[in-house]
This record gives C-alpha cells, sequence and structure tokens, in this order.
C-alpha cells in the first residue's frame, strides 16, 4: 500500500529499450495520483502504449523506477502477473472481442476466465452491461454492434475486477466524433465515481472534449504535462 | 470447483469440435501407434513368458563316451558346471536311465530286449541353464569337450520362438516408434493449431488477469482427450483382431503359448497410455506456443 501522500503512479527515469536501437521510453518521469484522469499524447512511436505496458506489466522497463500504489512494477514475478491486472482494467485498441460470443458472454468468459463460478456470472455481468450502457445488446455479437457499442463492451470487460485503475490505449481511434464523445462521458463517469483512468490517444478531439491533464510523449520522453487548469489558462 | 472443471472442460470440447479434422487425424493415427505396439508387446509377452517357462523345464542332455572312468564322469561333471549359464547339473547313469526309460513306457518290458549288461543307453549329466537362449551355444561349447559323445539341444520349436521373439522386438521398436512420432506429430500440430485458433481468447485472458495454468490447462485436456480416445480405440481393435487370432491359435494347436485378451485390462493400460502420451504432446506444443503472462501484446 502506498504511504499517505505517496503517488498513486509513479514513474522515476524509466527507460524502456526494445533493442540497442530502438527505445521504447527514455527517462520518463511524473507521478499519478488516485482518481486521477490522464490523456498520454503522441505520435505513434511517441511512447504513449509503452507507458501503459510497462503499467501493466506486459513490458519490463529497462531502468529507473515504476512504483504502482507503492509496489515496484519490476519487482512483480511472472506468477504475480495475473493478480497485478486483476488491479486494473485493461481496454485494448482492437477492443479485443470474441466474434462467437455475443455480449453477456464477452463479459462472462473474462469472468469464468478468472476463476469465477457461473453463480457469480449471473450475478455480476448484468450490473456491469448496465454501467456501461449496453444492458439492452446483452444478447448481440460483436458484429451486430456499433464501433461505440463494442468499445463499452471492451470497456466492461475490463471492469469485470472493479478495478481502481483502467488503462486504455487508443480508445477512439476507430470512433466518429459523436461515438468518441459517448465513450469519453462514459469514461468521466467512471472516473467521477473514483477510477483513476490512463488514455493513451493520439485523437485531440477525445482530449478536448475531456479537458483533464494531458502528459505528452516525443520519442519516448515526456515533453509536457498540463493539468486542466493549465490548459484553461493557455486558452 | 465443479465450475472451474466444467469451464476447462468446455472449453477443450469447444475447440476439438473447431479442429474436427485435425483431431480425427491425431487420434486415428494414435491408436494405430497404440495399437501396433499393444499388438505386438502382447504378442512378445505371451512368447516371453512361454519360453520362460519352456527355460524352466528344459535340460541340455549331455551323452558321456563309453568307457570313462567313474573319476573322469566326475572330471566331466565338474567341468561342465563350470560353464557360463549353467544353473545345475546332474548326473544319470546308465542303470537309472533304463529305469526311467521302463518307467516311461510300462506296456513294454525292456529285460526282453535287452539284459541290464547289454544296457545300450549312455551314461549322461542334465544341464539345467538359467537362459534358454544361450542353450545353443552352451550345448556347441559342450560339444567339443573330448569326454562327450553327444548333447541333445534345444527343440525347433524354442529356437523358432526364439527367432520370432528378437524379430518382434525389433518390429516392435520400429513400427511402434513411427507411429508415435507420427501420432505425437500430429497431436503436436492439433494443440499449436488451437493455440492459434485461440490466440484472441488467450490474450484476452492474459489481459484481464487469467493464471498461466487456465490459460494452458484447457489445452493440455485437449491432448489427454485425444490421447485417451486413441487408447480406447487401440483397445477395440486389438481385441477385435484377437478374436481371429485365437481361431488360429487354436486350430495349430498352439493354445499353451497364446491367451486370449483381458479387455478390460488392455482399455485401462492404453487408455492410460494414451491420456499420458497425449499430456506429454500438449505440453510440448504449450510449452513452445504460449507466451509468457508478462509478454502479451497490448495492441
Amino acid at each position: 500500500m502506498p504511504m499517505a501522500g505517496e503517488p498513486y503512479i509513479r514513474f522515476d527515469k524509466v527507460e524502456v529499450a526494445y533493442s540497442d536501437l530502438v527505445a521504447g521510453l527514455r527517462g520518463a518521469t511524473f507521478s499519478i495520483d488516485r482518481g486521477e484522469f490522464v490523456f498520454f499524447v503522441g505520435q505513434t512511436g511517441s511512447g504513449k502504449s509503452t507507458l501503459l505496458k510497462v503499467i501493466s506489466r506486459q513490458v519490463a522497463h529497462t531502468s529507473g523506477s515504476a512504483m504502482l500504489a507503492g509496489r515496484d512494477l519490476s519487482a512483480v514475478t511472472p506468477e504475480e502477473v495475473p493478480h497485478l491486472r486483476r488491479q486494473m482494467g485493461i481496454v485494448p485498441q482492437d477492443f479485443g472481442l470474441l466474434p462467437n460470443k455475443n455480449v453477456w458472454e464477452n463479459v462472462g468468459y473474462a469472468l469464468r476466465a478468472t476463476g469465477k463460478g457461473r453463480k457469480d456470472v449471473r450475478k455480476t455481468v448484468p450490473a456491469i452491461l448496465e454501467r456501461v450502457n449496453i444492458l439492452h445488446r446483452a444478447d448481440a455479437f460483436p458484429r451486430e454492434l456499433s464501433q461505440g457499442e463494442q468499445q463499452r463492451v471492451a470497456i466492461g470487460r475490463a471492469l469485470i475486477h472493479n478495478p481502481p485503475l483502467l488503462l486504455a490505449d487508443e480508445l477512439t481511434a476507430n470512433l466518429d466524433p459523436s461515438h468518441t464523445r459517448e465513450i469519453m462521458d462514459l469514461l468521466l463517469e467512471l472516473n467521477l465515481r473514483g477510477t483513476t483512468i490512463l488514455v493513451a490517444t493520439h485523437d485531440m478531439a477525445a482530449v478536448e472534449h475531456a479537458q483533464q491533464r494531458i502528459i505528452s510523449l516525443e520519442f519516448g520522453s515526456i515533453v509536457d504535462d498540463r493539468k486542466p487548469q493549465e490548459q484553461g489558462a493557455d486558452a | 470447483m465443479l465450475d472451474r472443471i466444467e469451464f476447462i472442460l468446455s472449453e477443450a470440447i469447444q475447440s476439438l469440435r473447431r479442429n474436427r479434422w485435425m483431431t480425427f487425424a491425431a487420434i486415428s493415427t494414435t491408436a494405430m501407434a497404440l495399437y501396433l505396439i499393444g499388438g505386438l508387446g502382447y504378442a512378445y509377452l505371451r512368447i516371453q513368458t512361454y519360453l520362460d517357462k519352456e527355460a524352466r523345464d528344459f535340460k541340455l542332455s549331455v551323452f558321456l563316451k563309453d568307457g570313462l572312468s567313474a573319476e573322469d564322469m566326475k572330471a566331466a561333471g565338474a567341468k561342465i558346471q563350470t560353464l557360463d549359464g549353467v544353473a545345475q547339473v546332474t548326473f544319470t547313469s546308465r542303470q537309472q536311465a533304463l529305469e526311467k526309460m521302463q518307467a516311461d513306457m510300462p506296456g513294454i518290458e525292456l529285460s526282453d530286449l535287452f539284459s541290464a549288461a547289454e544296457n545300450p543307453l549312455p551314461n549322461s549329466y542334465n544341464v539345467e541353464v538359467k537362459d534358454i537362449s544361450k542353450a545353443t551355444d552352451m550345448a556347441a561349447a559342450i560339444k567339443k569337450e573330448p569326454f562327450v559323445e553327444k548333447v541333445q539341444e534345444a527343440s525347433d520349436l524354442v529356437r523358432l520362438l526364439e527367432e520370432l521373439l528378437s524379430g518382434l522386438r525389433l518390429l516392435g521398436i520400429l513400427l511402434g516408434s513411427i507411429m508415435l512420432s507420427t501420432g505425437g506429430i500430429l497431436i503436436f500440430n492439433t494443440i499449436r493449431l488451437t493455440i492459434m485458433a485461440r490466440r484472441r481468447e488467450m490474450r484476452i485472458m492474459e489481459l484481464v488477469g487469467a493464471t498461466r495454468g487456465a490459460i494452458v490447462q484447457p489445452l493440455l485436456l485437449e491432448g489427454m482427450i485425444q490421447g485417451m480416445s486413441g487408447g480406447l480405440l487401440a483397445g477395440g481393435l486389438l481385441w477385435l483382431s484377437s478374436l481371429p487370432t485365437q481361431a488360429v491359435v487354436n486350430q495349430i494347436g498352439a493354445s499353451d503359448i497364446w491367451a486370449p485378451i483381458e479387455l478390460p485390462r488392455t482399455l485401462l493400460l492404453l487408455v492410460l497410455a494414451g491420456a499420458a502420451y497425449g499430456v506429454i504432446c500438449s505440453l510440448l506444443a504449450v510449452r513452445e506456443r504460449t507466451p509468457k503472462p508478462s509478454g502479451g501484446s497490448f495492441a
């Protein structure tokens, strides 16, 4: 557990080297408090996805210090990774929905895969679908859903463990403006309920709509970090 | 717990149905491999059992030359006893041999044919061997001794069975290993195909925090089901083909060599062997193909 006053996520000079020539992150330093909503913005290859991968332990950082809830991420063993991932929700860019399962089954499958019984699934799935406002399409298959609805299901699935942290990579990349706003409103609502939300994106319309903290990356380095009030002052 | 088993089982069955043809190929090849190994192994065991019994009863008869003194005969016995593979040596005098012959042929009065003084039977040693397969070599060694008139060797049947046994051993190793490798490669490939087909599910499982065990268990179960089905099929085939074999064996009067296959025991053995084999092949495929929990892809 983090000590009082200690940030929820803290990166200190974090480096990720994929090879001698390719770097994912170069000395990234920042901290995020519990309950914050943060956008990581930058061009493709700027390191924003890598940053989320370090937090979810899909990538191990090569130097520096990365802490999550007081825990050093480099000390997390492969056996502990599943437990770590149950402390967070991950929304992949391509939604990652199973085409041969309907909305209910897609969320239920994730619960079953993490050891929940049928009874738990019957109880939990409707509540989750209700929370992301997709319960009315519970019997629909992914191909029958709009992009925005598919994204809602993916977000719902990421919430199965009721995580305090939600990581989303290019959440609105494939969405039209109205669906983008819809998804952003959903995330803002989750954030209001206390979930810390980190979104990697290059969709500036989504960022402007949400009016939250923005951390900008370029070639793996953090070049800007603006709180919402600072953005307002600039404008 | 039941929920967990049901989930793993349904995942495995779903996958088996999805790769129907590959599953069929893997099961049938494994069945053929186990059928061959089981069938040849059974034949080998039966012949080996028969030969062991023959070996226990088998004695080489070493007939001594006429005119040897008592000391020479005693020395001959001691010499035979020192040979490699000899279990026990027993002396039978001419008189004892005659008495035994008379006992074996109660209908004939041997004293009418010749008197004790004219006894044509030689003094002999009965040699019990430790390993019947060495009997021929042993007989050849004894024949070279100057005191030996004649050595009665193993029967033609025993020699034939010996040759058959070494042939079966070779055939079993050759065919069995070819079929086992083919079956193994097919199970291995089926699991690899499953892993490919279930990449999306496995990725989702990793992202939501499923343990490696939860990801891998359905795959191992799938391999086990394939192996067990192969074993079951092989057991059935073996039993079916043992029926005409038994008829032929009875016809040629070799029923003391062959015995009917015990179906339940054979099925159990082959199913267990198939299960172990399927799990091993799946483990190899899983080890090679599944990513570690920390190595999943985000996008």
